[in-house]
């Protein structure tokens, strides 16, 4: 990772409108931020903070017409996603850039063969016959460390356990190869021990392919254990962003401060408790003026809900979206 | 599988047997039997004596088990009966009619298929739009309008107003294979087009379910075309229900044939049906029924079949 080399993913002022039944906001609010070739990018942020909306903008699979990109770009290898009809951007989806969803129990169709649904992507991007897919299939399903794959491909979702059905989700997704993987909250359904396995898969795999990895999760400790890049976002906003060590290292924002301060850790003191972070997130249609965190900040002055803060970096690397402690 | 298909074999000569028992039942709990019909209708009012005579030639001297067994024991061996309104026998009139109720029924069944999934799928796609609208106002007229009512409308506009088509008759396949499906034509709409509306309705509504799961999100991220997503990944889920539908139907479809068929003067086994009642003739109302009751019991079969076949969940159970 060299930081002269172009970024493979960089999203600029991505800003998402939701419309229901008249009311319109804006669920995402001005996201930038760039992922590299072979780097871990995780987003991390509470229920709502537009985690998984970033991801589906970047695949161009938003739940139109009630949420649409309004502003921003979404530049991919020279190309802005966001110009791109859907059968454009079909082309990109499953082959250059693909996606693994966070439940897999419901994310593989029932009535066809695993085989079969990791081979539609190399039968669609690559033009491969039912056969050579299948072989490719069988290779993959071994790479994600699935016994017996040969054997496997041939049986269905419900003979599959959910960390299989993961392992089979991430089979598809490297399918074609991709420059680009979105993982939203690939663990959050499997057992600690499985959860470890699958993402240790997935970082040993973008590694090992120069394959850029977006990880979206709530949890800080796999943000510390995989990541290279975190960003905290917060409302629909980028409230921090930078290198692990770093954000983890000097956390700037109060929000990130607060997250970090309710994460249990074996090597703390028992003493000191768990901080949770007062109140409660706000909704897309009442989001408070200014700062959106303001309501729940313990750092909150006047220009906090006047004016939204900017993401500024202020150390090499480091960015924050705060108006305090300048 | 073949054990699957042996139970539900089972069942079904189950299902068989009680509709023999009750349709033998029916046919006796109404008033008169055929010599009283017979005896009414000739030109010179029987006897005492000769009225007996033909109720034992017939066998309705017996005790009314006796009659049951009798007849069960001569239709298994192959052996439907003599007609008592025709005097010919009753397997040779079902072989003569069950054809054309059985290809009115397949069309009507295919048109209901065809116009109901395409409708169907179509306002799934197109949800909340005029496509939408219009497909489910055709459902609710489909489902609302009685099956004669729309074939005295198919006759007035097609034929009478039109001169399209013919209003009655029927002519073989054989003879003249585009007469015969221009004979058929209307009676298979009227039959087949509220049936579209059941599917329709059925196709829409399991479409949108399907439409809204989250492997349908994962299709489309693996850049599965839009046409696959639509008519293989939705519709093969959405179709277990659908299959359901088009299995239980059937049978219903067929009860309909014995008014259809009436209305479009065609000489299928609902005709025979209606004339066999009118004139008590047991034997041939009873065959009627119960090979009615045996393709219903076979098209239930194909279709526990074709659904095993479609979800793997049932298959491998």
């Amino acid at each position: 990772m060299t930081v002269s080399e172009p970024p493979l993913l960089t999203v600029e002022g991505l800003t998402t409108t939701v419309s229901v039944q008249g009311r319109q906001a804006h669920a995402l609010d001005d996201v930038s931020f760039q992922v590299r070739k072979g780097e871990c990018v995780a987003i991390v942020g509470e229920s709502g903070s537009g985690k998984s909306m970033t991801a589906l903008a970047i695949m161009g699979l938003l739940p139109e017409p009630q949420v649409r990109a309004t502003a921003g770009s979404i530049r991919f290898d020279g190309t802005d996603l966001l110009t791109l009809n859907q059968e454009q951007m079909r082309a990109f989806r499953g082959d250059r850039i693909s996606m693994i969803f966070q439940e897999p129990m419901t994310s593989l169709n029932p009535v066809f063969t695993i085989g079969h649904q990791i081979s539609e992507p190399l039968i669609y991007h690559k033009g491969l016959g039912r056969k050579a897919a299948r072989k490719k299939a069988a290779q993959l399903l071994a790479q994600v460390q699935v016994a017996d794959a040969e054997h496997r491909l041939s049986l269905y979702p419900h003979q599959f356990s959910g960390g299989m059905r993961q392992r089979a989700m991430i089979a598809t997704g490297l399918a074609c190869d991709p420059e680009l993987m979105i993982a939203d909250e690939p663990t959050t359904a499997l057992d600690v021990t499985i959860q470890a396995q699958i993402l240790e898969i997935l970082r040993d795999l973008a590694r090992g392919r120069g394959m850029g990895l977006i990880l979206i999760t709530h949890s800080l400790g796999v943000v510390a254990r995989y990541a290279d890049t975190v960003i905290v976002m917060y409302a629909g906003r980028v409230v921090e962003s930078g290198p692990v060590a770093e954000v983890f290292g000097r956390p700037k924002h109060p929000y990130t401060r607060g997250l970090m301060a309710c994460v249990p850790t074996m090597d703390g003191d028992l003493e000191s408790a768990l901080v949770p972070i007062d109140g409660q997130p706000s909704g897309v249609f009442d989001r408070p003026s200014g700062c959106a965190f303001h309501p729940r900040c313990p750092l909150a002055f006047d220009r906090c809900w006047a004016e939204t803060p900017p993401l500024e970096e202020f150390r090499p690397g480091h960015h924050k979206a705060c108006w305090a402690d300048e | 599988m073949l054990r699957f298909i042996a139970h539900r074999s089972l069942q079904s000569i189950i299902v068989l047997f009680l509709v023999t028992v009750i349709v033998f039942a029916l046919m006796r709990i109404l008033p008169g039997d055929p010599v009283a019909i017979i005896a009414g209708t000739g030109v010179e009012g029987l006897t005492a004596e000769e009225e007996a005579r033909l109720r034992a030639r017939f066998g309705l001297d017996q005790p009314l088990p006796m009659q049951y067994l009798d007849w069960i024991r001569n239709v298994l061996v192959g052996d439907w009966g003599i007609s008592t309104r025709t005097g010919v026998p009753v397997w040779t009139e079902l072989a003569h009619r069950a054809p054309i109720t059985a290809q009115l029924a397949l069309t009507a069944w295919l048109i209901a298929v065809l116009v109901g999934v395409t409708t169907g799928v179509a306002a799934a796609i197109y949800r909340r739009t005029p496509i939408d609208s219009f497909s489910t106002a055709f459902a609710m007229f489909g489902i609302s309008m009685p099956d004669f009512w729309l074939g005295i409308l198919l006759i007035l506009v097609f034929s009478v107003w039109m001169g399209l088509l013919p209003s009655v008759g029927y002519v073989s396949p054989a003879t003249d294979l585009l007469l015969n499906l221009k004979h058929l034509l209307l009676p298979a709409l009227a039959l087949g087009l509220s049936e579209a509306a059941v599917f329709m309705r059925q196709t829409r509504s399991g479409m949108l379910e399907v439409l809204g799961q989250d492997f349908i999100r994962v299709a489309r991220a693996k850049g599965t075309p839009e046409r696959v997503i639509i008519w293989h990944h939705t519709l093969k889920n959405a179709s277990l229900p659908i299959v359901t539908i088009m299995g239980l139907r059937f049978g219903r479809l067929i009860g309909g044939t014995v008014v259809i068929e009436t209305i479009f003067g065609l000489p299928g086994l609902g005709r025979l049906a209606v004339q066999s009642i009118v004139m008590r003739d047991y034997l041939a109302l009873q065959g009627v029924v119960l090979l009615v009751a045996l393709f219903v019991v076979v098209i239930n079969l194909i279709t526990d079949i074709i659904y095993a076949a479609l979800d793997p969940r049932i298959r491998l159970a």
